[in-house]
């Protein structure tokens, strides 16, 4: 299987990496403006985190876009990389009622494919000052924290997933399940 | 490529004279697109026919659909 990470400059791009490496996943870190033809066969991609407002430097996002519209295959999104997918598809982002920094309680709402066995309740690793405010039309909550009502969502109608909070991290509890169950979807859906 | 069709030319032009402060050119044009009622399908054409212009003239995606407009 081979899953790149699209690397929008978070502090965090490269455990992302790491971890997919772990799963023995072959993967890469891409810079977010490469352009999609020369990406390549992958069977999946991951926005990473990064360091934009992505509701006021949007631009800096590169080709998060274009991966968005083109890619018949899975895609997560990672904080910013969940925010930008939320505003790309008519939804909106903003100053967080509380930013969250650090380990944050996570309650799971669906459990999806992204949380099938694990806990409905654990602690995850948070470092965001803006959040989803508006949820796209044709995508699902599946979690939230005490401040943060949108800390994980997926698309109704394509295998588009997102989370607010870094499963990469280590101090993310089932941070590692998190991201076997995303490698899981995309087996699934490439049968 | 097949030319833009006409009924994507407004959204289009919308989306350029109602640029938000750092909107992304998809942004806006999903926007122009929900507005009017039409489909994904629909953005996704009016920005694949931008995306051609910017890879042949190597514009960014605002003076492409500019010159996408210009050019029909």
């Amino acid at each position: 299987m081979r899953v790149y990470v699209v690397d929008n400059g978070g502090q965090w791009t490269h455990r992302e990496w790491r971890v997919l490496k772990y799963l023995k996943v072959e993967t890469k870190i891409i810079p977010n403006t490469t352009p999609f033809e020369q990406i390549g066969q992958v069977d999946a991609l991951v926005l990473s985190g990064g360091a934009p407002d992505v509701a006021s430097e949007a631009g800096r996002m590169g080709n998060n876009g274009e991966y968005i519209d083109k890619a018949d295959f899975p895609i997560l999104g990672i904080c910013a990389g969940m925010q930008f997918m939320a505003t790309h598809f008519g939804g909106s982002t903003g100053p967080a009622v509380r930013a969250e920094f650090g380990r944050t309680r996570l309650y799971v709402d669906v459990e999806d494919q992204l949380f099938q066995g694990v806990p409905r309740e654990f602690d995850v690793w948070e470092s965001h000052n803006d959040e989803v405010k508006v949820v796209p039309e044709g995508f699902e909550v599946l979690a939230h924290s005490d401040t943060c009502q949108v800390e994980a969502m997926r698309s109704l109608r394509r295998p588009l997933y997102a989370v607010q909070f870094h499963p990469e991290v280590e101090n993310t509890e089932h941070g590692m399940d998190i991201f076997r169950n995303f490698l899981r979807a995309v087996e699934e859906w490439h049968r | 490529m097949a030319p833009l069709r006409d009924e994507l030319r407004k959204p289009l032009s919308d989306a350029l004279g109602k640029r938000r402060r750092d909107d992304t050119l998809e942004s806006a044009v999903g926007r122009e697109v929900r507005r009017v009622g039409l489909r994904y399908q629909d953005y996704l054409d009016i920005m694949e026919a931008v995306r051609v212009v910017s890879r042949k003239d190597k514009l960014d995606p605002w003076k492409a659909a500019q010159a996408l407009l210009e050019q029909q």
